[in-house]
């Protein structure tokens, strides 16, 4: 089973909100994280090392020939789930500080799709090696 | 069991005990007044039930890849007892959580740091129970007396 094509769509969701925190001072994510303390600061910053392994991942992995190894294959079930869990706790502290749920149902479904792509990934690979 | 299955009854068995958020739920919004403000924020307690579910599920993976790494392909070992595996690391990481949340609350320190003291604790709970239950329960089959090493 081929899971580039999720994997890829995890990461680009994910990525986005690093992006817009370091990139665009003025965006809703940016002014959310001002005031959101050094740990928040600290799982944005996580989650942008995470989406960065995993684009370099892909790019080894799925879009170049197949003598080209990436050396993240093995661990991505650690790097899919630190962004879950990245994505958990940003919505939990920014939710906590808001006092309202609905930030933390917005990044519960792709931390949750985070967890979800590295069963069908675990799968293949070891398929894959028994094959 | 092949790996393929067992990776399957391990996510069915998880998605059954998702339901122990809500069981647990209801003593900590009971005992919460004799533990600290934390445990009767409704929203510190779901967030704190999910990244434990999250740290259970890690530890999970975790050993599931050393597990499959270490096998044979072409000889793969029987795995057993799915449901005890999952229920030992997200046991584990239930009990960890609980116990971070209240040793936080009772410390008086803010949500986040509460969130981090979970975070840490269910991770250091499964792994805990992880290794206390492989003890005495393997999850692969041994091989017959004679072809032991």
């Amino acid at each position: 089973m081929r899971t580039s094509i999720p994997r890829l769509m995890v990461t680009v969701w994910a990525g986005q909100l690093p992006l817009a925190n370091y990139a665009a001072p003025s965006s809703l994510v940016a002014e959310a994280m001002q005031g959101a303390g050094s740990i928040a600061g600290f799982f944005m910053l996580a989650l942008a090392a995470c989406v960065l392994a995993s684009l370099v991942d892909s790019l080894l992995a799925d879009a170049l020939p197949a003598r080209y190894t990436s050396p993240f294959k093995d661990y991505r079930h650690l790097g899919f789930m630190f962004m879950c869990v990245s994505l958990l706790m940003l919505g939990g502290i920014l939710a906590t500080r808001a006092g309202s749920f609905v930030l933390l149902v917005a990044l519960l479904s792709p931390a949750m799709f985070a967890a979800l792509v590295v069963w069908p990934d675990m799968k293949s690979r070891h398929e894959g090696a028994a094959a | 069991m092949t790996p393929s299955k067992y990776l399957l009854t391990l996510m069915g068995a998880l998605v059954g005990l998702l339901w122990t958020n809500v069981v647990l739920a209801v003593p900590s919004a009971i005992a919460g007044p004799h533990f600290g403000p934390l445990l009767t924020d409704p929203l510190v307690l779901i967030v704190s039930a999910l990244i434990a579910l999250a740290m259970a599920v890690t530890t999970l993976f975790i050993r599931l890849n050393t597990l499959f790494s270490s096998m044979d392909p072409s000889a793969p070992k029987p795995l057993v007892r799915p449901l005890f595996f999952v229920v030992a690391h997200v046991g584990g990481s239930f009990l960890g959580g609980v116990a971070g949340l209240i040793l936080a609350s009772r410390s008086g320190v803010d949500a986040d740091s509460a969130l981090l003291s979970v975070l840490m604790m269910s991770f250091l709970g499964s792994k805990g129970l992880e290794k206390l239950a492989e003890r005495f329960m393997p999850i692969t089959r041994l091989a017959p007396e004679g072809d032991r090493p």
